[in-house]
């Protein structure tokens, strides 16, 4: 595992395979930021312009499963024949195919008689009994409530999360993984609302389940992170930035990885919940899942870990840190920077903060193990020793 | 590598970390024998399955949801329980078979009821509150056929409760007590239900006309029971044998008197009958009160009085509310004022005015809630005293206010599926999953080569894990698995796959550093843990947080990833992590070809770059 610029590079496929790939991802942040800045406003205005389209629960009402295996009957005669009776037909679908062929018909809220009556019309002109007829049948407030127990939920678990993270690694990797996660959430409901699909309850499921999963890649990311940078502060090879970037190149793979293999399922859902039933739980529940998994591991990469970098290095220490890293690459003398201040009365005071990083470094338990400092640091940090331009503010 | 100083005592730990790895097998098999050894105990010694839930077999499910005008706060745990329990004898008594109710976040309740007959009519009706009416008592008389249950019941530990039973309840009731009417039934009809052969052939067969309930019982208990003005003598008491065998719905059909006189219809099949049952206004109806302790040393002894009731001339919506006070003279005690409005205040005045000094019944459901005795003409405002306690005394007001249920309930929704859809659902939730599972292997067999068979042993002692335990939790907690239940299974595969990706992509990592196999796993186990233990808690925490707190579909989403999350712990401890510890000591991870974790280039030795800083 050489350093970099050696002979052959091997393809952008085995470097990610051995996880040795060196993309920008922390010092190219400010186009991953804008980029999302863009795609979120973009998105933003689309829910507001275009606004989501509610599903009988959010919108209240009746919807009739109707078996038709029988293909000599029609979606419209059904509609026709809800319409007759009385009802307000929302919209129509056809799902599955062959003998799993049914229709489902929306309409607006009928009290328990007109529902009956609606049931026996739709029956007669399919030709099945009214038994064979599932119906749903939703208040107006239901999905209102379901979607404020979801919101209460929501923060509770932000809450939990936050301090959960900020025990087991520190407070910035809290504050970035949370932004991270509404990111994510945002995202999802936006494209939701782009593509047009119907809002249910089974959609709140999959919005709530993006919640663990983004933050789980995020925590996974965040575990390399902190590994990588333990020891960083005793040494003077490379910047937190760096440190990180390291971190996501040589998780990256993982992230890769988790990310197919979580997807293939949803795909298993979404194609056999649109393929084979047409509507309702298992549909609405992978669409949201398929678009909230992917964006949540872009989000871990370039969004959550540069913002820790970026929450870093407004920190003293930090500072200090890549101002000696800059001064030590100056000295060597490979590439001149600048402005370089000199500050070597600080020194004293670092030896103090750094014991402080040691400190709480310390539960690492494989630095009990073996090769306590450099090596650590050194499983990643040989790679990228070379010297980085890294802009300071 | 670099031997630095102070390495010496990590090291020796690293080698104590060459663990056997037979522990960790054995303890995955107990696991899995008890896991599915309690399934069959469970399920009967037959092969466990998991309950359905009404998604996938067919059934009807209902929302009810707590709602009180003007305010958002929520009904309290126990009102909320109360009106459960309320619910729940109503849907029994509609006849369904093994309905579910149960109290979802904290103000909705769900009954789910499987199959497909199903009355949806009633069943909509649970929720709505009974409206009240006030009868003028005509005549009461207590039962005590519950007592002697309850006594006979006893009777081996202790024979004393006995004295103070025949005591109490005689003491109020003002017609004979009927005391040996109503014991001799309850073993006659136990004998007659055993031996007799052409009385009551077809009990479960219930009728529903009153002239098919005549027919049922016999020409000669219907004419005694017809002729009775009063409680039966001895004689025909044993004639009226017959009525103990109907059901509550044909009881129902009974005239009044005829309910009210004959002892061997019980107040427990009276507060059975159909809900309504004693709801139309204008007609005569019996009724009992509500268990009351027998004796004050033990209350699980109680008898309940039979009341015959006048038709209501005042029903629920001439009050206009009800509230908690004290007694102005005694401010210990707690009464209860009514107030009406000022047609009901009409009513109520010339019904007082009427029946001064008898008991006016309260009656809701099926049962009298209280028989308070007419002291005094009063109109638009009625004062209720008794030994109430606060708690008695708010229940009163409150089924004053809302009628029995403690609060009101709207319906939010219905959903009936139909066995069809069910299976229909069922298959393709299976279908799903086992896509889910192929895919993710395929994929794993691809990228991790011979590990692949790892993550798919994984996989698999995951499902054999959870499968008896879904069905456990199914056989004891009435966990029901559903479509969306199904759905996060499915979707959980994919995070439990991933604490195996962690777990490989580490070793990978450990191996391109230049370490063999067997040294690279149990390191990389230490790093990988802690990374997939991080990753769980958080999982874990979005689960139960999720359990908790959401309504509907989510609840069923979240359990399945929790109880996928804490199996996904189990496996990767018990299993993917002896097994990879076990294969790192053959030469097999070694070869790149099969393992799929080697890097082919071989690697420059790490420890001096990074050592120079």
């Amino acid at each position: 595992m050489s350093t970099k610029q050696t002979e052959k590079r091997p393809g952008i496929l085995s470097q990610l395979y051995r996880g040795e790939t060196e993309l920008q991802f922390v010092p190219n942040r400010k186009k991953f930021y804008i980029a999302s800045a863009v795609v979120l406003g973009a998105l933003v205005v689309v829910m507001l312009v275009k606004g989501f389209v509610l599903g009988i629960d959010f919108a209240g009402g009746v919807q009739y499963t109707v078996p038709a295996a029988d293909t000599s009957v029609s979606l419209q005669d059904v509609e026709d024949a809800a319409e007759e009776a009385g009802a307000e037909v929302g919209s129509g679908q056809i799902a599955g195919s062959g003998d799993g062929r049914s229709f489902v018909v929306r309409v607006g809220e009928l009290d328990a008689d007109e529902q009956q009556t609606v049931r026996a019309a739709v029956a007669e002109s399919a030709g099945i009994g009214t038994d064979s007829i599932s119906v749903s049948e939703v208040s107006a407030t239901w999905g209102a409530s379901v979607s404020r127990q979801a919101l209460v939920a929501l923060v509770v678990f932000m809450v939990l999360v936050s301090i959960f993270i900020w025990i087991r690694f520190e407070r910035r990797m809290a504050a970035a993984a949370i932004a991270a996660l509404l990111h994510d959430l945002v995202l999802t409901a936006g494209i939701y609302a782009l593509v047009g699909f119907e809002v249910t309850p089974s959609t709140i499921v999959g919005m709530l389940t993006i919640l663990g999963y983004s933050l789980y890649d995020t925590v996974v990311v965040f575990d390399k992170v902190q590994e990588n940078t333990a020891q960083l502060l005793q040494t003077r090879s490379k910047t937190f930035a760096e440190g990180v970037n390291d971190a996501i190149n040589q998780t990256l793979m993982r992230s890769i990885n988790t990310t197919i293999i979580g997807v293939l399922p949803v795909a298993a859902l979404l194609f056999v919940g649109v393929g084979l039933l047409g509507v309702g739980t298992l549909r609405d529940i992978a669409l949201v899942l398929f678009v909230g998994m992917i964006v949540g591991t872009y989000s871990s990469i370039c969004l959550a870990s540069p913002w820790v970098v970026d929450m870093a290095e407004r920190s003293a220490v930090y500072k200090r840190h890549n101002q000696k890293i800059a001064n030590k690459r100056a000295g060597i003398g490979s590439e001149g920077e600048d402005e370089k201040p000199a500050r070597k009365p600080a020194e004293a005071q670092d030896e103090d903060d750094d014991r402080l990083v040691l400190a709480k470094s310390d539960e690492l338990p494989l630095e009990l193990l073996e090769e306590p400092e450099k090596a650590a640091s050194g499983s990643g940090g040989a790679r990228s020793g070379g010297a980085k331009k890294r802009k300071r503010r | 590598m670099a031997s630095v100083t102070g390495a010496d005592r990590p090291r020796k730990k690293i080698q104590r970390k060459r663990v056997p790895v037979a522990p960790y097998f054995v303890g995955l098999i107990l696991v899995l024998a008890l896991l599915w050894v309690a399934a069959l105990a469970g399920s009967g010694w037959k092969f466990p399955t998991p309950k359905l839930g009404l998604d996938l077999q067919g059934g009807l499910s209902m929302t009810l949801s707590a709602y009180q005008q003007g305010s958002d706060e929520p009904p309290s745990p126990e009102t909320m329980e109360q009106a459960r329990q309320i619910i729940e004898n109503r849907v029994n008594s509609t006849g369904v078979s093994e309905p579910e109710v149960f109290i979802e976040g904290n103000e909705n309740i769900v009954v789910n009821v499987a199959g497909n007959d199903i009355d949806e009519e009633a069943l909509r009706d649970v929720g709505a509150p009974a409206e009240l009416r006030f009868r003028i008592v005509t005549n009461s008389v207590a039962d005590t056929s519950a007592l002697e249950e309850q006594l006979a019941e006893q009777e081996t530990p202790s024979e004393e409760p006995t004295e103070g039973t025949s005591e109490t309840p005689t003491a109020d009731a003002s017609e004979t007590p009927a005391e040996d009417a109503s014991e001799t039934p309850s073993e006659e009809a136990a004998e007659e239900t055993s031996e007799g052969s052409g009385q009551a052939p077809t009990t479960d067969d219930v009728v529903t006309t009153l002239d098919e309930v005549w027919a049922k019982v016999g020409p000669d208990a219907a004419a005694a029971a017809q002729a009775l003005t009063a409680a039966p003598d001895e004689a025909t008491g044993a004639l009226l044998e017959p009525f103990a065998a109907l059901a509550p719905e044909e009881v129902a059909l009974l005239p009044a008197t005829v309910q009210f006189y004959i002892p061997q219809i019980t107040c427990e099949t009276l507060d059975s009958r159909p809900p309504g049952s004693v709801q139309q206004a204008d007609i005569e109806v019996a009724a009992c009160s509500a268990p009351e302790a027998a004796s004050t040393d033990d209350s699980s002894l109680t008898f309940q009085y039979k009341y015959l009731l006048q038709p209501a001339t005042v029903i629920g919506s001439d009050v206009t509310s009800a509230d908690v006070g004290t007694d102005q003279a005694n401010l210990n005690q707690f009464v209860v004022n009514v107030q009406f409005s000022a047609e009901g205040a009409e009513k109520w005045s010339a019904l007082t005015t009427e029946n001064l000094q008898s008991q006016v019944a309260i009656v809701l459901d099926n049962e009298v809630v209280s028989a308070p005795t007419i002291q005094e003409v009063s109109t638009n405002s009625t004062q209720i005293s008794g030994d109430f306690t606060a708690a008695e005394a708010n229940q009163l007001a409150d089924q004053l206010n809302f009628g029995s249920l403690p609060t009101n309930f709207v319906v939010e929704t219905v959903n009936e599926v139909t066995a069809t859809l069910g299976v229909d659902q069922l298959e393709a939730g299976m279908l799903a999953m086992l896509f889910g599972l192929i895919l993710v292997f395929l994929y794993c067999m691809v990228y991790y080569r011979l590990m692949g068979f790892v993550v798919l042993g994984s996989l698999l002692v995951a499902t054999a894990v959870l499968y008896p335990t879904v069905a456990l939790l199914g056989s004891q907690i009435g966990l029901t698995l559903t479509l969306a239940g199904i759905a996060g299974f499915v979707v959980s595969i994919g995070i439990m796959a991933d604490s195996f990706v962690v777990y490989f992509e580490r070793i990978k990592e450990e191996m391109a550093g230049g370490r063999s196999a067997r040294s690279a796993v149990p390191r990389a186990w230490v790093r990988a843990r802690r990374t997939i233990l991080s990753a769980a808690a958080v999982s874990m925490i979005s689960a139960i947080v999720l359990y908790i707190l959401a309504i509907g579909p989510v609840r069923a989403f979240a359990f399945a990833l929790g109880l996928s999350t804490l199996v996904d712990m189990l496996v990767v401890f018990l299993f993917t992590h002896p097994i990879a510890e076990y294969l790192s000591r053959g030469n097999l991870l070694n070869k790149a070809s099969l393992s799929g974790l080697h890097t082919k280039t071989a690697p420059a030795a790490t420890g001096e770059a990074a050592a120079k800083g």
